[in-house]
C-alpha cells in the first residue's frame, strides 16, 4: 500500500469542518418493507481532505453518498433523518431550489458508470456549458472557453474537438474524465466520487485517481472517495471509514487502518485482498456468509453472524462507534471485542 | 407505497368519467327547446300545412347582405337540362341564375308569368303563344328573345333532360314569328301545359353557356354564377341589369352539409339563414321552433313499388292487394321517424288540392290473409323479397313492413343495399326486385308529368309496376281535362283505379320544408319546393 | 449513402404500387355505378351499358389499371367520371389542405397538451396527478371518435354556442376565421391522439428518468423543468415520434368521421363520396396521394431518429 505523496492541505487556523454528518439515517420504502440503507452514520470532513468510504455491495455507501449530497431526501420513496451540514448549510433543510444552488456551486458528484452518467443525445460540450451558464452565469462564448479549459484540466487531448463530440464517440476513460470535469465545472468545495473507477480498467484507474489527487491539490477540494475496492482507497485517502450494513464500523487514518485494523470486518477485508508476494496457489481468503437483510436487521452487531471472533454479547447488544483515544476523531470503531487489544481503556 | 390493486381501478374510473360526462350532457335541456321528445316521449302528431308558413310582412326591404342557404343535396351541374329541377337538387340555385318563364302560386294554385309576359292558349289548348318581355338580357349581354328561347328548349330536349321525354311526346313544333313571340304547338290537348314552363324547360339557358370546353351557367335570372367549390359552397352574385331591377340581396351562398342534423344545427345557430329539410323529425323541430318557410308535401314520396313482371309474386293482383291491406303506415312512421311526418295510404292525402272523396283500400289484415290464401292455393309460395336501403329510417321501415306482412302469412326476406346507386341499379335499371322502398313523387303543382312517367304503360319510370289500359285511359283523360274541377274528378277515379290495380304500397307523402330565419323576407315559393329570391331581403337582426 | 436512398425510393415505389392495385381492385368490387350517377334514373339498361363502355369501364382489370398507371406516372391523375368532371389532381389539391390542416392542427394540439402532461405524470409517477391522468387517458381512449365528436358538438356548439358546427373558411380567406372553424374538428382529433401520446411518452419518460444521467444532471443543479425538457425528453421521444408519423399518415386519409360530423370538404369526404358512386379515377388518385403522404411521413420519421439519437447516425443510411 503506497503512502499518499504529501500531507493533506489543512485550512489554516483549523476552522470548522466542511462536511458534518450527524446520525444520518436513510430508510427506503420497498414492497417488502422499509430498508434501512443508512442506519445512523456520523462523520466529518475538512476542506482539502480526502475521506475514503469502503464497504461491500449493499453496505449503503452509495446511498450514504447521495444522501449526504442531498440527492436523496425525504419523499414518497424514502425517509431521511439526521443532519448534513455542508459549509454550515443544513442540506436537508434547504428547499429544492436551495439544494440546486448547492449542487451547482458547492458540491459536485462523480458517478460510477461513465457509460450512463452522460446523456447520449447531448454533445460533450453541452454537458459542461449547461451548468457553467446556469450557475456560473457565463456567456456562451465564455462557457465554451471554460469548458475547453476543463477538459484540458482533466487531461483530455484535443479538447476543442471533443466538445463537439457525443459521449459514445469517446472511450471509457475519457468519458469518466468528462464526468469529472462536469462535477468540477463550478469549482465545488466538496467532491463526492462514487466508485469513480469501478467501470474502468486498471491502467485507466490509476490515471483517474492520480487526476483526482492532482485536482484536489490545485483546487483545495475535499473529496469523499467511495469504493468497494481497498486498493483504490489506499494511498489516496487521508482517513478511511469502513461501512457495513448501513453503519460505520471503523474510522481511522488511512495508514493506521491498513496497518492495524481493529474491527474484525476490516481485518477480514484486508486479508481477502490477493497479494503478489504470496506463494502460488495460495487459497484466497473470503468472508463467509452474506450481508444481512436491512429490512429486518438482527439485534446486536450486524457483522456478528459472519465474525470469527463473535461472542454471545455480540449477538445481543449492538456496538457503538466509539473513539479509541479520548478527544478526537483520530480513531474509532464499533466492536465489543476488537482485533487488537486496546492498550489503555478498552472494551 | 399503495398496493397494486389501484391500477386495476384506473380504467374503470376512466370509463365512469366518460359515462358521467355523457349523462350530464344528455340530461341538460334540449337545444331547440322543442316539445318533441326522444323515443320515449309523447310524439306530437305533425300537422303540416302546405304553402308558405309563418313570416310576417317585415316592412321596407333592406338592400344588401348575403343569404347563406344550406342545401339538401349538391347539384354538381347547374344545368336544368341535366339536373332534376327541384328544391332538393339545385332548384334554388338554378331559379336564381335562370329565372323561370312562369311561376306557380302555391296559395291560389295558378300558374303566372314570371320572366315571360304572358302565355295564351288557343285551338282547344293545343296551341300556346308565349309572349316575352322587351329588353330582357342574359347576364352575358345577349338578348333573351324568341330565338334564344327556342334554342334553349331544343337543347333541353336534345340533352335528354328529366322531362324531355314528356316534352318531346307532346310538343310538335316551336316557331318564332317575331322576336317577342314563341308559338308552341302540341300534338294533344293539354290544358295544364303551362306547368312545364315553371320547371326545367322554363329555365332559359344562354348560348354562351355551352361555348368553350366546360359548361358555365349563364341565364337571365336575378343572380349570376360566381364560383363553385365542390363539397363546399356555390356563390351567386346579384345582377344589376335583372329585368325586374337589381335584387335586394348582394350574394347568395349555398353550402353543402351532408349530415341533416349538422345542417339543422348550422341553421338554428345562424350559420345559415335558410335550409332545405327533408327529414320529418328535423322538420318538426324547425316548425316547433317557429321558423317560417315554404312547406310542401310530395305525394307518393314514400312508397313500396311492386314488381308486376312475369314470374314475380307481384304479377298476381291478389298478392298486391293483400300486401296493401296488410300494411298500416302509421306503424312505419312511428318506427322510422318517431311519429313525425304524415302517414297515409291515399294517393293525395287531405292537405292536397287533388284530394277527393275517393278513399284508398282500408287496412284489413283479415282480408289480406284471405287473398293471400287464395293466391297460395294457386301455387304462390308466399315468399317475397323486400329491397330497401341501409340507413336507419329505411331499415326501420323495412323491418316494420316485414313484420306486418308476415303477420298475414307472407315470408319476407330483406335485401338492404348500401347506397342510392345500388338501389337505382336494382330497381330502375335491372328491375331485379319483388317489392322495393321507393319514391314516385307526384308534384302538387303539376302531377301529370310524373304520373305519366311512372304509371302509364308508355312511361319510362314505371320500374316494373303494373300498368294497364284503364289507368292509361285515366291518365290520358287527366291531361285533357280543362278545369281544375274536372281534373280533380279524374284524380278521384285514378284513386279508385289504384285500388284495383295496386301498382304500389303507399306509406305516405314526403315533406319538404325550405325554411328561413325570421329576419328573412320576400321569399316566394314555386313548383317542386323551389323558391324565388329576386325579391328576398334580410332585415338586420334587432 | 446513395445506395440507401435508392433502396428507400424502391421501397416507396413498391408500397405505392401495392396500394394502388389493391384500391383498384376494391373499387371494382364495391357496388357503385358511375353511369347511373351521370345519366340519372329512368333510362333503359342499354344506355347505361353503352355509357359504361364509352367510359372504358368494360375493359379487363389489368388494362384499366395499366392505363391509369401510365397516365399517373406522367402526373396525370385523370378526370372524374361524375359531373362536373373535375380534374382529379385539382380536386385533391382542394381537398387535401383541409384534411391536412385539421390533422396537423389536431396533432399539434395533442403534442402541446400531451408533452407537459406526460412529463408531469412521469415526474410524479404514481402520485395523485399521475393516477388521474392515467385514468383519464384510458377513458378518453375508450371513446370512439364519432362519440367524442358528437359530445364536443353538443357542448361547444349547441349548448355554449362558442363555435360553429358545419362551416368552413378557407385559409386564403382569413387566418382567424379559418382557425375558428377548424378548432372543433381539430379538438376531436386531438382528444384521442393526446391520450395515446401521453401514455406512450409517460412510459418512456419514466424509464428514462431512472437513468444515471438524469441524476447526474440533477446533481449539476439543473432545475426539474430543465432536466425534463433538456435531458429526458429527447431520449424518450422515439415511440412518440414513431406514433406521430403513423398518426399523420393515418389521419389525412381517415378523418372521414370528423369530416362528416363537421361537414368539412376534405379527403375523407372526397374518397367516400367518390367510392360510393364508383368514380374510380378520383378514388385512385386520392388514395395514392394519401399513401404517398403516409410513406413520406414515415420516411421523415425514420430520418429523425438519427437526429434524436446520435448513436444511430452512423449506422443509419
Amino acid at each position: 500500500m503506497s503512502q499518499r505523496p504529501h500531507a493533506p492541505a489543512r485550512p489554516p487556523g483549523g476552522s470548522a469542518p466542511l462536511l458534518v454528518v450527524e446520525d444520518l439515517r436513510t430508510e427506503i420504502r420497498t414492497p417488502r418493507g422499509n430498508l434501512k440503507a443508512v442506519d445512523g452514520v456520523s462523520l466529518t470532513l475538512d476542506a482539502g481532505e480526502t475521506l475514503g468510504l469502503v464497504g461491500e455491495s449493499g453496505s449503503g455507501k452509495s446511498v450514504l453518498g447521495r444522501t449526504v449530497m442531498g440527492l436523496y431526501t425525504t419523499g414518497p420513496a424514502m425517509t431521511v433523518s439526521g443532519r448534513v451540514l455542508i459549509d454550515g448549510a443544513d442540506v436537508h433543510a434547504l428547499g429544492d431550489a436551495g439544494r440546486r444552488e448547492l449542487w451547482g456551486a458547492g458540491v459536485g458528484m462523480v458517478f460510477q458508470d461513465p457509460m450512463t452518467a452522460l446523456n447520449p443525445v447531448k454533445k460533450v460540450g453541452v454537458h459542461l456549458t449547461e451548468s457553467l451558464r446556469r450557475h456560473g452565469g457565463l456567456s456562451r462564448a465564455a462557457a465554451r472557453a471554460r469548458a475547453e479549459e476543463l477538459l484540458r484540466l482533466v487531461g483530455i487531448p484535443e479538447p476543442a474537438r471533443r466538445l463537439g463530440q457525443y459521449p459514445h464517440e469517446l472511450s471509457g476513460g475519457m468519458r469518466q474524465r468528462v464526468v469529472i470535469a462536469m462535477a468540477l465545472a463550478n469549482e465545488p468545495k466538496l467532491l463526492i466520487a462514487d466508485e469513480p473507477t469501478t467501470a474502468l480498467d486498471v491502467t485507466v484507474q490509476k490515471q483517474i485517481l492520480d487526476l483526482l489527487g492532482r485536482l484536489q491539490d490545485e483546487l483545495g477540494m475535499a473529496i469523499t472517495l467511495i469504493s468497494h475496492n481497498l486498493q483504490v482507497v489506499a494511498g489516496r485517502a487521508d482517513r478511511v471509514a469502513v461501512m457495513y450494513a448501513g453503519r460505520i464500523v471503523e474510522l481511522a487514518g488511512a495508514d493506521v487502518l491498513f496497518a492495524a485494523p481493529r474491527h474484525p470486518y476490516t481485518e477480514a477485508l484486508l486479508a481477502s485482498v490477493p497479494r503478489l508476494g504470496r506463494p502460488p496457489h495460495s487459497r484466497l481468503e473470503a468472508i463467509d456468509g452474506a450481508p444481512p437483510d436491512m429490512v429486518a436487521p438482527t439485534e446486536g452487531c450486524r457483522f456478528a453472524p459472519r465474525c470469527r471472533y463473535a461472542r454471545e454479547d455480540c449477538h445481543r447488544v449492538p456496538p457503538v462507534l466509539a473513539p479509541e483515544a479520548a478527544g478526537g476523531r483520530a480513531r474509532a470503531f464499533a466492536c465489543h471485542h476488537p482485533v487488537r487489544p486496546v492498550v489503555a481503556g478498552g472494551s | 407505497m399503495k398496493p397494486r390493486t389501484t391500477t386495476r381501478l384506473r380504467p374503470v374510473a376512466g370509463l365512469f368519467l366518460v359515462a358521467a360526462l355523457v349523462a350530464a350532457c344528455s340530461s341538460s335541456p334540449g337545444n331547440t327547446g322543442s316539445a318533441a321528445a326522444g323515443p320515449r316521449g309523447a310524439a306530437t302528431p305533425s300537422t303540416y300545412q302546405v304553402g308558405v308558413i309563418g313570416g310576417g310582412d317585415g316592412g321596407e326591404p333592406v338592400k344588401g347582405g348575403t343569404l347563406t342557404f344550406g342545401a339538401y343535396a349538391e347539384a354538381a351541374v347547374l344545368d336544368p337540362a341535366r339536373t332534376i329541377v327541384a328544391g332538393s337538387t339545385g332548384g334554388l340555385e338554378m331559379a336564381a341564375i335562370y329565372d323561370v318563364l312562369m311561376r306557380w302560386d302555391s296559395a291560389t294554385g295558378e300558374v303566372r308569368p314570371q320572366l315571360a309576359k304572358g302565355l295564351e292558349a288557343s285551338d282547344g289548348y293545343t296551341t300556346w303563344t308565349l309572349t316575352l318581355r322587351d329588353g330582357v338580357m342574359f347576364s352575358d349581354g345577349t338578348p333573351l328573345d324568341a330565338k334564344a328561347v327556342k334554342w334553349s328548349l331544343d337543347r333541353y330536349v336534345e340533352k335528354g333532360a328529366d322531362e324531355a321525354r314528356l316534352w318531346k311526346d307532346n310538343v310538335t313544333s316551336i316557331t318564332t314569328p317575331d322576336d317577342s313571340t314563341v308559338v308552341l304547338k302540341l300534338g294533344r290537348k293539354w290544358p295544364t301545359f303551362p306547368y312545364m314552363l315553371t320547371t326545367g324547360p322554363g329555365m332559359i339557358v344562354a348560348r354562351s353557356a355551352d361555348e368553350g370546353g366546360a359548361f358555365k351557367p349563364v341565364g337571365a335570372g336575378a343572380f349570376t354564377f360566381g364560383s363553385y367549390a365542390e363539397h363546399e359552397e356555390t356563390v351567386l352574385n346579384a345582377r344589376e341589369d335583372y329585368w325586374d331591377g337589381r335584387p335586394n340581396l348582394d350574394k347568395i351562398r349555398i353550402i353543402y352539409v351532408t349530415d341533416p342534423n349538422a345542417l339543422l344545427d348550422t341553421f338554428t345557430s345562424g350559420g345559415a339563414q335558410a335550409a332545405f329539410l327533408r327529414d320529418p323529425q328535423l322538420i318538426d323541430k324547425a316548425l316547433a321552433a317557429g321558423f317560417p318557410g315554404y312547406m310542401n308535401m310530395v305525394a307518393l314520396g314514400n312508397v313500396g313499388v311492386i314488381n308486376a313482371s312475369e314470374g314475380r309474386p307481384g304479377a298476381d293482383p291478389r298478392v298486391r292487394q293483400a300486401m296493401f291491406q296488410a300494411i298500416k303506415p302509421e306503424v312505419i312512421y312511428q318506427r322510422s321517424y318517431n311519429g313525425a311526418g304524415v302517414a297515409s295510404t291515399q294517393v293525395f292525402p287531405s292537405f292536397s288540392r287533388w284530394h277527393t272523396d275517393a278513399t284508398s283500400l282500408p287496412y284489413d289484415p283479415d282480408k289480406a290473409r284471405e287473398l293471400l290464401k287464395q293466391a297460395k292455393a294457386d301455387g304462390f309460395d308466399g315468399k317475397v323479397t323486400y329491397l330497401g336501403r341501409q340507413d336507419p329510417a329505411a331499415r326501420a321501415t323495412a323491418l316494420a313492413i316485414k313484420s306486418m306482412l308476415e303477420s298475414v302469412g307472407f315470408q319476407v326476406e330483406l335485401d338492404l343495399v348500401r347506397s342510392v346507386a345500388d338501389q337505382i341499379t336494382k330497381v330502375s335499371v335491372n328491375k331485379d326486385y319483388d317489392v322495393a322502398g321507393w319514391g314516385i313523387s307526384w308534384r302538387e303543382a303539376g302531377p301529370y308529368g310524373r304520373m305519366f312517367a311512372t304509371l302509364h304503360s308508355k312511361g319510362n319510370l314505371s320500374v316494373g309496376m303494373h300498368t294497364g289500359p284503364e289507368m292509361d285511359a285515366l291518365i290520358d283523360e287527366f291531361q285533357v281535362a280543362e278545369t281544375e274541377g274536372e281534373q280533380r274528378a279524374v284524380m278521384g277515379r285514378i284513386q279508385e283505379q289504384w285500388n284495383k290495380d295496386v301498382p304500389a304500397l303507399v306509406y305516405g307523402p314526403t315533406p319538404e320544408f325550405l325554411t328561413w330565419r325570421k329576419n328573412v323576407h320576400g321569399v316566394e315559393g314555386t313548383v317542386n319546393s323551389m323558391v324565388l329570391l329576386d325579391d328576398a331581403w334580410i332585415a338586420p337582426t334587432g | 449513402m446513395a445506395r440507401g436512398v435508392l433502396r428507400r425510393l424502391a421501397e416507396i415505389a413498391v408500397v405505392l404500387v401495392v396500394v394502388s392495385v389493391g384500391t383498384f381492385a376494391l373499387v371494382d368490387l364495391t357496388p357503385g355505378d358511375p353511369a347511373i350517377a351521370v345519366l340519372g334514373e329512368g333510362h333503359p339498361p342499354e344506355e347505361y351499358a353503352a355509357l359504361r363502355d364509352e367510359m372504358g369501364l368494360g375493359d379487363p382489370f389489368l388494362v384499366r389499371y395499366g392505363r391509369w398507371l401510365g397516365a399517373a406516372l406522367h402526373g396525370d391523375l385523370g378526370t372524374s367520371l361524375i359531373p362536373p368532371n373535375s380534374d382529379v389532381a385539382e380536386r385533391i389539391a382542394a381537398a387535401l389542405p383541409v384534411s391536412a390542416e385539421v390533422a396537423v392542427l389536431g396533432l399539434v394540439m395533442a403534442l402541446v397538451v400531451s408533452i407537459p402532461l406526460a412529463m408531469w405524470s412521469a415526474y410524479h409517477a404514481d402520485g395523485r396527478v399521475d393516477r388521474v391522468v392515467s385514468a383519464g387517458t384510458f377513458g378518453v381512449l375508450s371513446v370512439p371518435s364519432f362519440l367524442a365528436g358528437l359530445l364536443i358538438i353538443m357542448v361547444f356548439s349547441n349548448q355554449l354556442g362558442w363555435f360553429p358546427r358545419a362551416e368552413w373558411v378557407r385559409l386564403g380567406e382569413g387566418l382567424g376565421g379559418n382557425l375558428y372553424h377548424a378548432f372543433l374538428p381539430a379538438l376531436t382529433i386531438a382528444l384521442a391522439e393526446t391520450a395515446m401520446f401521453t401514455r406512450i411518452l409517460r412510459g418512456d419518460l419514466i424509464t428514462t428518468l431512472q437513468e444515471d444521467f438524469i441524476l447526474a444532471a440533477k446533481a449539476k443543479g439543473m432545475s426539474p423543468v430543465r432536466v425534463l425538457f433538456s435531458d429526458a425528453l429527447r431520449p424518450s421521444s422515439f415511440s412518440l415520434i414513431t406514433l406521430l408519423g403513423i398518426s399523420l399518415g393515418r389521419l389525412i386519409g381517415s378523418t372521414v368521421i370528423v369530416e362528416y360530423l363537421f361537414a368539412l370538404p376534405g379527403m375523407g369526404t372526397l374518397i367516400i363520396g367518390s367510392a360510393d358512386k364508383g368514380d374510380f379515377p378520383m378514388v385512385q388518385g386520392a388514395v395514392l396521394v394519401v399513401a404517398l403522404i403516409y410513406v413520406l411521413a414515415n420516411a421523415l420519421i425514420d430520418l429523425s431518429y438519427g437526429y434524436l439519437d446520435p448513436r444511430i447516425r452512423r449506422a443509419h443510411v
